[in-house]
């Protein structure tokens, strides 16, 4: 079916504003109702500035979100990286987040830099560093919070993850726990269930590694406000259910 | 359905309301509410808009707050009698 461009929200809200606008300046000049102008005129003023319309079909956002994260998560498996990583919240030495996949079994987390991307620090302190793919979707909803949540506690995680899932529509719900060093995400998808299902099966490891982009994003914001580094334990779906638990290292 | 779009609506279905309780009455009134209305589709939608909308809002409640100043004003000098 034909889609008229005039009907396309952005097109027609302004094409309201118009009338609106013009009602309003009958109603100024022609007649004495002053309310009912001013009403117009800022209807049509307000309709003429806020709607606004996103350009970017849901199918292509969608992806793009695998695109980047499928070679990302190709590479880790062809150097035979899959064991679980580790966000590291920004530091002395680190000005944004770092997912850091050992090379071997995780003895202890090295000293990472920001222009560091191999990591080699002796036995055990050996793996690779890179930004998390969830950090786009991150920054964009830290955008939106009007302080910085960079270890402001676990309320602070709790409410950029609210930015994420009914600002962003990432995920329908979600719920932040924290017992002792263990620290419990669960993310309920909605919309992004079917992305979710199709990435892990071009890529068993992801979710273990650092997460697609939206776990991705939800893990570092976790470790991000309460400034910590947390290493993936484990990782469960259940229906449309992710649940990750996360340690503090 | 956009969540711009559906500040637009809410905002006008407001500005209506207001309208028919209000009338021709008192315009002073009438400014006040819409921007009371404004205020809290503000704070309602803070979760859920995106940063150049929130922009766009803020610039219509801080032109409303000057609207507002401008009343409160022509208030206080009408009580004192020197308007």
């Amino acid at each position: 079916m034909r889609e008229y461009r005039l009907l396309k929200p952005e097109y027609s809200s302004k094409v309201l504003g118009v009338i609106f606008i013009s009602i309003s300046i009958y109603l100024f000049w022609m007649t004495d109702h002053t309310n009912a102008g001013l009403a117009a005129a800022f209807i049509g003023i307000f309709t003429l500035f806020i709607v606004h319309y996103a350009t970017v079909d849901e199918d292509v956002a969608v992806a793009g979100l695998k695109s980047g994260v499928l070679s990302y998560h190709n590479i880790l498996e062809d150097l035979d990286l899959s064991n679980k990583g580790v966000i590291i919240p920004p530091n002395e030495s680190l000005n944004e987040s770092r997912a850091y996949v050992p090379a071997g079994k995780l003895e202890s987390i090295p000293d990472i830099y920001d222009e560091m991307t191999i990591v080699s620090s002796g036995r055990g302190r050996t793996g690779i560093a890179l930004v998390p793919p969830g950090q786009p979707l991150l920054e964009e909803a830290k955008d939106r919070i009007e302080y910085k949540i960079e270890g402001k506690g676990i309320q602070s995680g709790r409410e950029c993850m609210g930015h994420l899932s009914k600002g962003m529509g990432l995920a329908k719900s979600f719920s932040l726990r924290k017992k002792g060093d263990v620290v419990r995400i669960r993310i309920t998808l909605d919309k992004y269930d079917d992305y979710c299902e199709n990435l892990r099966e071009k890529s068993s490891n992801i979710c273990t590694r650092s997460g697609c982009p939206i776990c991705s994003a939800y893990i570092t914001s976790a470790s991000e406000a309460l400034s910590s580094p947390l290493k993936i334990e484990s990782f469960r779906k259940e229906k449309n259910h992710i649940k990750y638990e996360l340690e503090e290292v | 359905m956009e969540i711009s779009q559906k500040l637009a609506i809410s905002i006008t279905l407001w500005t209506a309301l207001i309208l028919a309780l209000i009338g021709g009455q008192s315009t002073e009134l009438f400014v006040i509410m819409v921007l009371i209305g404004l205020l809290i589709a503000r704070e309602l939608s803070s979760v859920y808009i995106r940063p150049s909308i929130a922009f766009r809002l803020d610039a219509f409640i801080q032109v409303g707050i000057v609207v507002f100043i401008g009343v409160v004003m022509r208030r206080i000098l009408s009580i004192l009698e020197i308007l």
